[in-house]
Protein backbone atom coordinates (compact mmCIF):
# COMPACT_ATOMS: atom_id res chain seq x y z
CA UNK A 1 0.00 0.00 0.00
CA UNK A 2 1.91 3.02 -0.79
CA UNK A 3 0.31 7.06 -2.23
CA UNK A 4 1.63 9.96 -3.76
CA UNK A 5 0.44 13.13 -4.40
CA UNK A 6 0.28 15.75 -7.11
CA UNK A 7 -0.64 19.40 -7.40
CA UNK A 8 -2.43 21.16 -10.15
CA UNK A 9 -2.06 24.88 -11.07
CA UNK A 10 -4.03 26.15 -14.15
CA UNK A 11 -4.64 22.65 -15.34
CA UNK A 12 -0.86 21.64 -15.56
CA UNK A 13 0.52 19.15 -12.92
CA UNK A 14 3.31 21.21 -11.37
CA UNK A 15 4.32 18.55 -8.63
CA UNK A 16 4.11 14.68 -7.79
CA UNK A 17 5.50 13.16 -5.34
CA UNK A 18 5.29 9.69 -3.06
CA UNK A 19 3.23 10.40 0.22
CA UNK A 20 4.10 8.87 3.68
CA UNK A 21 1.60 6.36 5.15
CA UNK A 22 1.29 6.96 8.67
CA UNK A 23 1.56 4.33 11.68
CA UNK A 24 -2.71 5.41 12.12
CA UNK A 25 -3.28 3.86 8.68
CA UNK A 26 -2.07 0.30 10.23
CA UNK A 27 -4.22 0.78 13.58
CA UNK A 28 -7.14 1.75 11.50
CA UNK A 29 -6.90 -1.48 9.62
CA UNK A 30 -6.29 -3.46 12.89
CA UNK A 31 -9.07 -1.85 14.45
CA UNK A 32 -11.43 -2.52 11.39
CA UNK A 33 -10.50 -6.25 11.85
CA UNK A 34 -10.83 -7.15 15.41
CA UNK A 35 -14.12 -4.87 15.68
CA UNK A 36 -16.82 -7.38 17.34
CA UNK A 37 -19.60 -8.77 14.84
CA UNK A 38 -22.09 -9.09 17.38
CA UNK A 39 -22.47 -5.67 17.62
CA UNK A 40 -24.52 -6.26 15.07
CA UNK A 41 -27.18 -7.61 17.08
CA UNK A 42 -27.43 -4.97 19.42
CA UNK A 43 -30.84 -3.21 18.42
CA UNK A 44 -29.25 0.21 19.88
CA UNK A 45 -28.58 1.96 15.95
CA UNK A 46 -25.74 4.46 17.25
CA UNK A 47 -24.21 0.77 18.83
CA UNK A 48 -25.02 -1.37 15.25
CA UNK A 49 -23.29 1.81 13.76
CA UNK A 50 -20.15 1.30 14.55
CA UNK A 51 -19.89 -1.03 11.81
CA UNK A 52 -21.13 1.09 9.43
CA UNK A 53 -17.52 0.85 6.89
CA UNK A 54 -17.85 4.83 6.37
CA UNK A 55 -16.23 5.09 9.87
CA UNK A 56 -13.00 3.14 8.41
CA UNK A 57 -12.34 5.05 5.35
CA UNK A 58 -10.68 8.64 5.06
CA UNK A 59 -13.14 11.58 5.51
CA UNK A 60 -11.01 14.38 5.86
CA UNK A 61 -8.14 16.00 4.55
CA UNK A 62 -6.09 19.27 6.39
CA UNK A 63 -3.11 21.69 5.60
CA UNK A 64 -0.26 22.59 7.86
CA UNK A 65 2.66 24.97 8.67
CA UNK A 66 6.08 24.87 10.43
CA UNK A 67 5.79 25.48 14.43
CA UNK A 68 7.49 29.10 13.96
CA UNK A 69 5.22 30.14 11.58
CA UNK A 70 1.97 30.03 14.08
CA UNK A 71 4.22 32.80 16.56
CA UNK A 72 4.76 34.86 12.91
CA UNK A 73 2.93 36.34 9.93
CA UNK A 74 -0.74 37.19 10.38
CA UNK A 75 -0.40 34.94 13.51
CA UNK A 76 1.43 37.73 15.71
CA UNK A 77 0.33 40.78 16.84
CA UNK A 78 2.08 44.42 16.61
CA UNK A 79 0.79 48.09 17.92
CA UNK A 80 0.29 48.42 14.69
CA UNK A 81 -1.50 45.55 13.73
CA UNK A 82 -3.81 46.34 16.68
CA UNK A 83 -4.78 49.15 15.22
CA UNK A 84 -5.32 47.98 11.90
CA UNK A 85 -7.66 46.07 13.83
CA UNK A 86 -9.66 48.31 15.46
CA UNK A 87 -10.09 50.44 12.71
CA UNK A 88 -11.44 46.96 10.77
CA UNK A 89 -13.30 45.86 14.00
CA UNK A 90 -15.32 49.36 13.51
CA UNK A 91 -16.51 48.18 9.93
CA UNK A 92 -17.31 44.86 11.41
CA UNK A 93 -19.64 46.25 13.85
CA UNK A 94 -21.44 48.04 11.20
CA UNK A 95 -22.38 44.01 10.04
CA UNK A 96 -21.03 44.98 6.50
CA UNK A 97 -19.83 41.51 5.46
CA UNK A 98 -20.47 42.66 2.00
CA UNK A 99 -16.91 44.48 1.66
CA UNK A 100 -14.73 43.48 3.99
CA UNK A 101 -14.79 40.62 7.28
CA UNK A 102 -12.03 39.61 9.71
CA UNK A 103 -8.86 40.57 8.05
CA UNK A 104 -5.34 38.46 7.89
CA UNK A 105 -3.26 41.17 8.63
CA UNK A 106 0.66 40.76 8.40
CA UNK A 107 3.19 43.54 10.01
CA UNK A 108 6.36 42.76 8.67
CA UNK A 109 8.22 43.40 12.30
CA UNK A 110 6.85 40.26 13.29
CA UNK A 111 8.13 38.03 10.89
CA UNK A 112 7.94 36.91 6.87
CA UNK A 113 9.74 39.20 4.30
CA UNK A 114 9.38 40.37 0.93
CA UNK A 115 10.16 39.18 -2.37
CA UNK A 116 9.57 42.18 -4.33
CA UNK A 117 5.70 42.18 -4.27
CA UNK A 118 5.34 39.07 -3.09
CA UNK A 119 4.75 37.81 1.12
CA UNK A 120 7.47 34.91 1.97
CA UNK A 121 6.14 33.81 5.29
CA UNK A 122 8.39 32.91 8.40
CA UNK A 123 8.19 29.54 8.94
CA UNK A 124 11.03 28.16 10.41
CA UNK A 125 11.80 24.51 9.90
CA UNK A 126 8.54 22.11 9.81
CA UNK A 127 8.67 18.85 11.18
CA UNK A 128 10.67 15.95 9.00
CA UNK A 129 8.62 13.12 7.62
CA UNK A 130 8.32 10.63 10.11
CA UNK A 131 4.91 8.35 10.67
CA UNK A 132 4.75 8.47 14.16
CA UNK A 133 2.97 11.86 14.70
CA UNK A 134 -0.64 11.91 15.07
CA UNK A 135 -1.10 15.59 13.88
CA UNK A 136 0.83 17.35 11.13
CA UNK A 137 2.95 19.81 12.91
CA UNK A 138 4.15 18.82 16.73
CA UNK A 139 5.24 21.62 19.05
CA UNK A 140 2.86 25.08 20.29
CA UNK A 141 1.03 25.48 17.12
CA UNK A 142 -0.78 28.25 18.48
CA UNK A 143 -0.60 31.98 18.50
CA UNK A 144 1.02 33.06 21.72
CA UNK A 145 -0.64 36.58 21.69
CA UNK A 146 -2.47 38.20 24.76
CA UNK A 147 -5.73 39.68 23.82
CA UNK A 148 -7.36 41.48 26.96
CA UNK A 149 -5.06 39.87 29.75
CA UNK A 150 -6.02 36.58 27.85
CA UNK A 151 -3.51 34.51 26.18
CA UNK A 152 -5.10 32.80 23.37
CA UNK A 153 -3.54 29.75 23.38
CA UNK A 154 -4.91 29.43 26.42
CA UNK A 155 -8.41 29.06 25.00
CA UNK A 156 -7.81 27.90 21.53
CA UNK A 157 -4.95 25.64 21.95
CA UNK A 158 -2.91 24.74 18.98
CA UNK A 159 -3.56 21.56 16.86
CA UNK A 160 -0.85 21.21 14.47
CA UNK A 161 -2.52 22.53 11.14
CA UNK A 162 -4.33 25.63 9.94
CA UNK A 163 -7.64 26.37 11.34
CA UNK A 164 -11.01 28.09 10.18
CA UNK A 165 -11.99 30.90 12.65
CA UNK A 166 -11.94 33.95 10.48
CA UNK A 167 -15.83 33.86 8.82
CA UNK A 168 -18.09 35.74 11.10
CA UNK A 169 -20.88 32.78 12.01
CA UNK A 170 -17.60 30.46 13.24
CA UNK A 171 -16.12 33.52 15.41
CA UNK A 172 -19.03 34.30 16.74
CA UNK A 173 -20.05 30.55 17.96
CA UNK A 174 -16.75 29.48 18.72
CA UNK A 175 -15.45 32.48 21.14
CA UNK A 176 -18.76 32.58 22.77
CA UNK A 177 -18.71 31.50 26.68
CA UNK A 178 -15.03 31.53 26.24
CA UNK A 179 -12.86 34.22 28.11
CA UNK A 180 -12.71 36.01 24.47
CA UNK A 181 -16.50 36.31 24.15
CA UNK A 182 -16.39 40.02 24.00
CA UNK A 183 -16.78 40.68 20.37
CA UNK A 184 -13.80 43.02 20.05
CA UNK A 185 -11.74 40.42 21.37
CA UNK A 186 -13.75 37.95 19.78
CA UNK A 187 -12.45 39.54 16.68
CA UNK A 188 -8.73 40.44 17.36
CA UNK A 189 -8.57 36.00 18.39
CA UNK A 190 -10.04 35.01 14.94
CA UNK A 191 -8.08 37.44 13.06
CA UNK A 192 -4.46 36.12 15.05
CA UNK A 193 -6.14 32.10 14.48
CA UNK A 194 -6.44 32.81 10.91
CA UNK A 195 -6.61 30.87 8.48
CA UNK A 196 -9.00 30.71 5.45
CA UNK A 197 -11.43 32.99 4.00
CA UNK A 198 -14.84 34.09 4.00
CA UNK A 199 -17.14 32.12 1.73
CA UNK A 200 -18.84 33.91 -1.24
CA UNK A 201 -20.48 36.55 -1.21
CA UNK A 202 -18.62 37.23 1.49
CA UNK A 203 -14.80 39.11 1.30
CA UNK A 204 -11.72 38.79 3.32
CA UNK A 205 -8.69 40.43 2.78
CA UNK A 206 -5.02 40.04 3.37
CA UNK A 207 -3.46 43.23 4.38
CA UNK A 208 0.65 43.37 4.47
CA UNK A 209 1.46 46.00 6.52
CA UNK A 210 5.63 47.45 7.12
CA UNK A 211 6.51 50.62 9.05
CA UNK A 212 2.56 51.61 9.64
CA UNK A 213 2.14 51.55 5.80
CA UNK A 214 0.03 49.03 3.94
CA UNK A 215 2.78 47.67 1.36
CA UNK A 216 0.68 45.85 -1.35
CA UNK A 217 -3.13 46.49 -2.33
CA UNK A 218 -4.78 42.79 -2.44
CA UNK A 219 -8.43 42.97 -3.59
CA UNK A 220 -10.61 41.42 -0.82
CA UNK A 221 -11.71 37.51 -1.68
CA UNK A 222 -13.40 34.57 -0.96
CA UNK A 223 -12.54 30.77 -0.68
CA UNK A 224 -13.72 27.66 -1.50
CA UNK A 225 -13.80 26.00 1.80
CA UNK A 226 -16.18 28.38 3.26
CA UNK A 227 -18.45 28.86 0.73
CA UNK A 228 -19.08 25.11 0.40
CA UNK A 229 -18.64 25.50 4.21
CA UNK A 230 -16.75 22.15 3.80
CA UNK A 231 -13.80 23.08 6.43
CA UNK A 232 -14.69 22.93 10.00
CA UNK A 233 -13.16 24.89 12.87
CA UNK A 234 -10.70 22.87 13.10
CA UNK A 235 -9.36 22.81 9.65
CA UNK A 236 -10.59 19.61 8.27
CA UNK A 237 -11.79 19.37 5.04
CA UNK A 238 -14.93 17.06 4.63
CA UNK A 239 -15.39 14.33 2.28
CA UNK A 240 -18.07 14.89 -0.02
CA UNK A 241 -19.05 11.78 -1.49
CA UNK A 242 -20.63 8.61 0.01
CA UNK A 243 -18.30 6.04 -2.48
CA UNK A 244 -16.97 6.80 -6.55
CA UNK A 245 -18.99 8.20 -8.84
CA UNK A 246 -20.81 5.63 -10.71
CA UNK A 247 -23.89 5.60 -13.49
CA UNK A 248 -25.75 6.83 -10.78
CA UNK A 249 -24.09 8.97 -8.74
CA UNK A 250 -21.90 11.60 -10.40
CA UNK A 251 -18.56 13.05 -9.21
CA UNK A 252 -19.05 16.26 -6.96
CA UNK A 253 -17.08 19.47 -7.91
CA UNK A 254 -13.67 19.33 -5.68
CA UNK A 255 -14.42 22.97 -4.71
CA UNK A 256 -17.34 21.25 -2.58
CA UNK A 257 -14.69 19.64 -0.36
CA UNK A 258 -12.74 16.21 -0.37
CA UNK A 259 -13.72 13.82 -3.38
CA UNK A 260 -13.59 10.45 -4.09
CA UNK A 261 -12.85 8.34 -7.33
CA UNK A 262 -11.16 5.64 -8.78
CA UNK A 263 -11.36 4.00 -12.39
CA UNK A 264 -13.94 1.43 -13.17
CA UNK A 265 -10.77 -1.05 -12.71
CA UNK A 266 -10.33 -0.45 -9.36
CA UNK A 267 -10.48 -4.08 -7.97
CA UNK A 268 -7.70 -4.79 -10.59
CA UNK A 269 -5.43 -2.02 -9.88
CA UNK A 270 -6.56 -0.92 -6.20
CA UNK A 271 -5.54 2.67 -7.59
CA UNK A 272 -8.34 5.29 -5.73
CA UNK A 273 -8.02 8.97 -5.52
CA UNK A 274 -9.01 11.56 -2.88
CA UNK A 275 -9.07 15.61 -4.38
CA UNK A 276 -10.35 18.50 -3.45
CA UNK A 277 -9.12 22.42 -4.81
CA UNK A 278 -8.30 25.39 -2.96
CA UNK A 279 -9.31 28.29 -4.09
CA UNK A 280 -6.72 31.26 -4.83
CA UNK A 281 -7.75 32.95 -1.79
CA UNK A 282 -7.46 29.93 -0.01
CA UNK A 283 -4.05 29.99 -0.98
CA UNK A 284 -3.78 33.65 -0.71
CA UNK A 285 -4.71 33.53 2.93
CA UNK A 286 -3.02 30.28 3.86
CA UNK A 287 0.11 32.14 2.99
CA UNK A 288 -0.53 34.64 5.51
CA UNK A 289 -1.02 32.47 8.13
CA UNK A 290 2.48 30.37 7.15
CA UNK A 291 1.73 28.72 3.72
CA UNK A 292 1.28 25.14 3.51
CA UNK A 293 3.93 22.72 4.19
CA UNK A 294 2.08 19.97 5.36
CA UNK A 295 -0.84 18.03 3.99
CA UNK A 296 -2.86 15.38 5.99
CA UNK A 297 -5.65 12.57 5.15
CA UNK A 298 -7.33 11.59 8.25
CA UNK A 299 -10.11 9.20 9.05
CA UNK A 300 -12.27 8.75 11.69
CA UNK A 301 -10.43 8.07 14.83
CA UNK A 302 -13.87 6.02 16.70
CA UNK A 303 -12.83 5.21 19.65
CA UNK A 304 -11.69 8.98 20.61
CA UNK A 305 -15.15 9.93 19.21
CA UNK A 306 -17.11 7.83 21.23
CA UNK A 307 -14.41 8.85 24.58
CA UNK A 308 -15.56 12.11 23.86
CA UNK A 309 -19.48 11.41 23.66
CA UNK A 310 -20.07 11.29 20.20
CA UNK A 311 -21.78 8.03 18.92
CA UNK A 312 -21.91 7.01 15.21
CA UNK A 313 -23.23 8.03 12.74
CA UNK A 314 -20.98 10.62 12.64
CA UNK A 315 -22.48 13.81 10.61
CA UNK A 316 -20.03 16.01 9.75
CA UNK A 317 -20.32 19.73 11.33
CA UNK A 318 -18.38 23.11 10.66
CA UNK A 319 -19.11 24.34 13.93
CA UNK A 320 -19.17 21.44 16.51
CA UNK A 321 -17.99 18.57 14.63
CA UNK A 322 -18.47 15.12 16.81
CA UNK A 323 -15.69 13.36 14.75
CA UNK A 324 -12.22 13.01 16.10
CA UNK A 325 -9.87 12.81 13.66
CA UNK A 326 -6.88 10.07 13.10
CA UNK A 327 -3.90 11.00 10.46
CA UNK A 328 -4.07 8.40 7.73
CA UNK A 329 -1.10 9.67 5.42
CA UNK A 330 1.08 12.74 5.20
CA UNK A 331 3.11 14.58 2.57
CA UNK A 332 5.67 17.62 3.70
CA UNK A 333 6.45 19.53 1.20
CA UNK A 334 9.61 21.74 1.09
CA UNK A 335 8.61 24.42 -0.71
CA UNK A 336 5.44 25.94 0.27
CA UNK A 337 1.97 24.93 -1.72
CA UNK A 338 1.66 29.09 -1.72
CA UNK A 339 4.59 29.88 -2.43
CA UNK A 340 3.85 33.05 -4.71
CA UNK A 341 6.66 35.05 -6.90
CA UNK A 342 6.38 38.18 -8.82
CA UNK A 343 5.15 37.77 -12.54
CA UNK A 344 6.55 40.63 -14.79
CA UNK A 345 4.45 43.30 -13.82
CA UNK A 346 2.15 41.13 -11.80
CA UNK A 347 2.73 41.41 -8.08
CA UNK A 348 2.85 37.94 -6.09
CA UNK A 349 0.52 38.82 -3.45
CA UNK A 350 -2.27 39.55 -6.47
CA UNK A 351 -1.86 36.42 -8.67
CA UNK A 352 -2.87 33.29 -6.87
CA UNK A 353 -4.34 30.71 -8.90
CA UNK A 354 -6.31 27.95 -7.55
CA UNK A 355 -4.73 24.63 -6.64
CA UNK A 356 -5.70 21.27 -7.02
CA UNK A 357 -4.76 17.95 -4.85
CA UNK A 358 -4.73 14.51 -6.54
CA UNK A 359 -3.82 12.45 -3.54
CA UNK A 360 -3.53 8.70 -4.99
CA UNK A 361 -3.39 5.67 -2.25
CA UNK A 362 -2.61 2.52 -4.52
CA UNK A 363 -3.80 -0.67 -2.18
CA UNK A 364 -2.54 -3.50 -4.77
CA UNK B 1 6.30 0.22 10.99
CA UNK B 2 9.25 1.00 9.13
CA UNK B 3 10.13 4.65 7.82
CA UNK B 4 9.70 4.08 4.36
CA UNK B 5 6.97 5.26 2.07
CA UNK B 6 4.46 2.75 2.12
CA UNK B 7 2.98 0.77 3.80
CA UNK B 8 4.40 -2.78 4.40
CA UNK B 9 2.21 -5.22 5.15
CA UNK B 10 3.42 -8.37 7.26
CA UNK B 11 2.50 -11.48 8.52
CA UNK B 12 3.98 -14.24 10.71
CA UNK B 13 2.65 -17.95 10.86
CA UNK B 14 3.75 -20.64 12.98
CA UNK B 15 2.07 -23.91 13.38
CA UNK B 16 2.39 -25.92 16.77
CA UNK B 17 1.64 -29.63 17.14
CA UNK B 18 -0.39 -30.62 20.10
CA UNK B 19 -0.59 -34.18 21.23
CA UNK B 20 -3.70 -35.86 23.37
CA UNK B 21 -1.70 -35.02 26.83
CA UNK B 22 -1.00 -30.99 26.11
CA UNK B 23 2.24 -31.20 24.90
CA UNK B 24 3.33 -28.95 22.20
CA UNK B 25 5.19 -28.93 19.35
CA UNK B 26 6.81 -25.80 17.22
CA UNK B 27 6.78 -27.38 14.05
CA UNK B 28 6.95 -23.86 11.78
CA UNK B 29 7.96 -20.49 12.15
CA UNK B 30 8.50 -18.07 9.49
CA UNK B 31 6.33 -15.60 7.60
CA UNK B 32 3.83 -15.47 4.96
CA UNK B 33 2.83 -14.15 1.94
CA UNK B 34 0.82 -11.27 1.93
CA UNK B 35 -1.41 -11.24 -1.05
CA UNK B 36 -2.78 -8.84 -3.70
CA UNK B 37 -6.70 -10.13 -2.53
CA UNK B 38 -5.85 -7.69 0.48
CA UNK B 39 -4.99 -4.36 -1.51
CA UNK B 40 -8.21 -5.54 -3.76
CA UNK B 41 -10.64 -6.08 -0.77
CA UNK B 42 -8.86 -2.70 1.03
CA UNK B 43 -10.01 -0.89 -1.83
CA UNK B 44 -13.27 -1.79 -2.04
CA UNK B 45 -13.56 -0.31 1.52
CA UNK B 46 -11.98 3.09 0.45
CA UNK B 47 -14.49 3.44 -2.57
CA UNK B 48 -16.78 2.78 -0.52
CA UNK B 49 -18.20 0.15 -3.53
CA UNK B 50 -18.54 -3.21 -1.94
CA UNK B 51 -19.74 -3.49 1.56
CA UNK B 52 -21.11 -1.46 3.71
CA UNK B 53 -20.57 -3.07 6.81
CA UNK B 54 -17.24 -3.33 8.15
CA UNK B 55 -17.31 -7.18 9.20
CA UNK B 56 -17.45 -7.90 5.77
CA UNK B 57 -13.89 -6.81 5.56
CA UNK B 58 -12.62 -8.79 8.21
CA UNK B 59 -10.33 -12.07 7.88
CA UNK B 60 -12.69 -14.69 9.36
CA UNK B 61 -11.96 -17.50 7.63
CA UNK B 62 -9.18 -19.87 6.21
CA UNK B 63 -8.58 -22.67 3.54
CA UNK B 64 -6.32 -25.67 4.45
CA UNK B 65 -5.15 -27.31 1.24
CA UNK B 66 -2.75 -30.40 0.58
CA UNK B 67 -1.31 -28.99 -3.20
CA UNK B 68 1.46 -26.78 -1.85
CA UNK B 69 3.88 -25.41 -2.37
CA UNK B 70 2.74 -23.60 -5.96
CA UNK B 71 5.91 -23.71 -8.52
CA UNK B 72 6.13 -19.96 -7.50
CA UNK B 73 4.95 -18.16 -4.48
CA UNK B 74 3.73 -14.76 -5.60
CA UNK B 75 1.46 -11.88 -3.93
CA UNK B 76 -0.59 -12.96 -7.15
CA UNK B 77 -1.55 -15.89 -5.80
CA UNK B 78 -5.46 -16.19 -5.24
CA UNK B 79 -6.42 -19.59 -4.13
CA UNK B 80 -4.87 -22.59 -2.60
CA UNK B 81 -2.92 -25.26 -5.13
CA UNK B 82 -5.29 -27.76 -3.58
CA UNK B 83 -7.69 -26.66 -0.81
CA UNK B 84 -9.45 -29.25 0.75
CA UNK B 85 -12.82 -29.54 -1.32
CA UNK B 86 -15.48 -31.00 0.61
CA UNK B 87 -17.33 -30.34 4.34
CA UNK B 88 -15.84 -34.19 4.95
CA UNK B 89 -12.50 -33.56 4.45
CA UNK B 90 -12.35 -30.73 6.62
CA UNK B 91 -13.88 -33.43 9.33
CA UNK B 92 -18.01 -34.07 10.47
CA UNK B 93 -16.74 -34.83 14.74
CA UNK B 94 -14.90 -31.81 14.44
CA UNK B 95 -15.23 -27.85 16.06
CA UNK B 96 -14.55 -26.45 12.91
CA UNK B 97 -17.52 -24.50 11.78
CA UNK B 98 -17.17 -25.38 7.92
CA UNK B 99 -19.00 -22.45 5.34
CA UNK B 100 -19.71 -23.59 1.31
CA UNK B 101 -19.17 -19.91 -0.33
CA UNK B 102 -18.43 -19.32 -3.83
CA UNK B 103 -14.86 -17.71 -3.87
CA UNK B 104 -13.48 -14.39 -5.88
CA UNK B 105 -10.48 -16.12 -7.78
CA UNK B 106 -8.66 -13.26 -10.02
CA UNK B 107 -11.93 -11.48 -10.20
CA UNK B 108 -14.49 -14.39 -11.35
CA UNK B 109 -16.09 -16.37 -8.92
CA UNK B 110 -15.24 -20.31 -8.19
CA UNK B 111 -17.72 -23.12 -7.49
CA UNK B 112 -18.82 -23.18 -3.59
CA UNK B 113 -16.19 -24.06 -1.52
CA UNK B 114 -15.50 -24.97 2.11
CA UNK B 115 -14.27 -22.14 4.26
CA UNK B 116 -13.13 -23.20 7.98
CA UNK B 117 -14.79 -20.09 9.87
CA UNK B 118 -12.34 -18.64 12.63
CA UNK B 119 -14.31 -17.08 15.30
CA UNK B 120 -14.17 -13.71 16.35
CA UNK B 121 -12.69 -14.96 19.76
CA UNK B 122 -9.58 -16.13 17.90
CA UNK B 123 -8.86 -12.79 16.75
CA UNK B 124 -6.38 -10.99 19.31
CA UNK B 125 -5.20 -7.16 19.30
CA UNK B 126 -1.39 -7.96 19.82
CA UNK B 127 -0.39 -4.42 19.20
CA UNK B 128 -1.47 -1.27 17.94
CA UNK B 129 -1.50 -2.81 14.26
CA UNK B 130 -1.37 -6.32 14.57
CA UNK B 131 -3.73 -8.77 14.85
CA UNK B 132 -3.52 -12.25 15.97
CA UNK B 133 -5.52 -15.32 14.52
CA UNK B 134 -5.82 -18.40 15.87
CA UNK B 135 -6.51 -21.63 14.35
CA UNK B 136 -7.30 -24.67 16.46
CA UNK B 137 -7.79 -27.92 13.77
CA UNK B 138 -8.73 -30.35 16.24
CA UNK B 139 -7.79 -34.01 16.73
CA UNK B 140 -10.93 -34.97 14.68
CA UNK B 141 -10.24 -32.83 11.76
CA UNK B 142 -8.50 -33.40 8.83
CA UNK B 143 -7.58 -36.61 9.21
CA UNK B 144 -6.74 -39.31 7.00
CA UNK B 145 -7.04 -37.00 3.40
CA UNK B 146 -6.37 -39.15 0.38
CA UNK B 147 -5.47 -37.88 -2.99
CA UNK B 148 -5.50 -40.01 -6.26
CA UNK B 149 -5.66 -43.15 -3.79
CA UNK B 150 -2.84 -42.12 -1.65
CA UNK B 151 -2.51 -40.52 1.45
CA UNK B 152 -2.18 -36.13 1.41
CA UNK B 153 -0.70 -34.35 3.76
CA UNK B 154 -1.45 -30.91 4.84
CA UNK B 155 1.12 -28.52 3.55
CA UNK B 156 -0.89 -25.33 2.54
CA UNK B 157 -3.14 -22.27 4.68
CA UNK B 158 -4.88 -19.30 3.07
CA UNK B 159 -6.49 -16.88 5.07
CA UNK B 160 -9.59 -14.91 3.34
CA UNK B 161 -11.32 -11.41 3.52
CA UNK B 162 -15.41 -12.37 4.64
CA UNK B 163 -17.30 -10.72 1.40
CA UNK B 164 -15.58 -7.51 0.13
CA UNK B 165 -18.28 -7.14 -2.60
CA UNK B 166 -20.79 -6.62 -0.22
CA UNK B 167 -23.13 -10.16 -2.08
CA UNK B 168 -25.81 -11.42 -0.17
CA UNK B 169 -24.20 -14.67 0.47
CA UNK B 170 -20.32 -13.84 1.56
CA UNK B 171 -18.27 -14.09 -1.16
CA UNK B 172 -14.30 -14.43 0.48
CA UNK B 173 -11.33 -13.22 -1.45
CA UNK B 174 -7.75 -14.91 -0.17
CA UNK B 175 -5.64 -11.88 1.55
CA UNK B 176 -2.86 -14.42 2.68
CA UNK B 177 -0.88 -16.97 1.75
CA UNK B 178 1.41 -19.80 3.32
CA UNK B 179 2.74 -23.14 2.14
CA UNK B 180 4.54 -25.60 4.86
CA UNK B 181 6.10 -28.85 5.33
CA UNK B 182 3.75 -31.68 5.21
CA UNK B 183 1.86 -33.19 8.05
CA UNK B 184 0.27 -35.94 7.55
CA UNK B 185 -2.87 -35.10 9.89
CA UNK B 186 -4.31 -37.88 12.74
CA UNK B 187 -6.49 -38.14 15.39
CA UNK B 188 -3.07 -38.16 17.77
CA UNK B 189 -2.80 -34.94 17.88
CA UNK B 190 -3.94 -31.34 16.94
CA UNK B 191 -2.61 -28.61 15.15
CA UNK B 192 -2.72 -24.82 16.24
CA UNK B 193 -1.80 -22.37 13.39
CA UNK B 194 -1.00 -18.87 15.00
CA UNK B 195 -0.76 -16.71 12.11
CA UNK B 196 -0.16 -12.33 13.00
CA UNK B 197 -0.86 -10.05 10.34
CA UNK B 198 1.04 -6.66 11.39
CA UNK B 199 -0.61 -3.49 8.96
Amino acid sequence: MRGEVSIWKNGEEVYREANLLCDGAGILIADLMTVSPSLSLVEDHATSSILDASNYTIQAISFGTGEEAFQSNAHAMTEDKQAQLTIAYAKFGDGDFSTSSVPAIVDLASGGSMEGSSFIPHVGLPDAPSPIPTVLQTGNTAPSETINKVDVSSVFPGNGQLTNFLPSSILSATMSGTLLSDPEDAYYAASLLGAFPEGAPNLSEVILRENGSNIVEVSPVSGYFNTASSMDVSGFVNMVMSSVPSDTYSMSSTTEGLCLSAAPTFAEDGIVEYSVTLAAGDVQFANAYGGIFHLGLWTIDREASIRKGNTPPYSFSVLNNPREYRLFARKGITKSLSYISDDGASAGNTNYSDLTIKWRIHFV
Amino acid sequence: MNFVEDLNIKGHLTISKRDKQGEEEVVFDDHNIIVSGMGVGLSYLFTASGSDTVTDYQIDRVQIGVGGPPAQVTAGINELLDSLATVDEYGTGSNLNIEEREQIVGGVLSDPRPFALIPASKWSRVGDSSVRYTIVIDEEACNDLTRLGSAAALNEIGLFMKNPTGYQDARPILVAYRTFSDIVKTSDFSLIFRWTINW
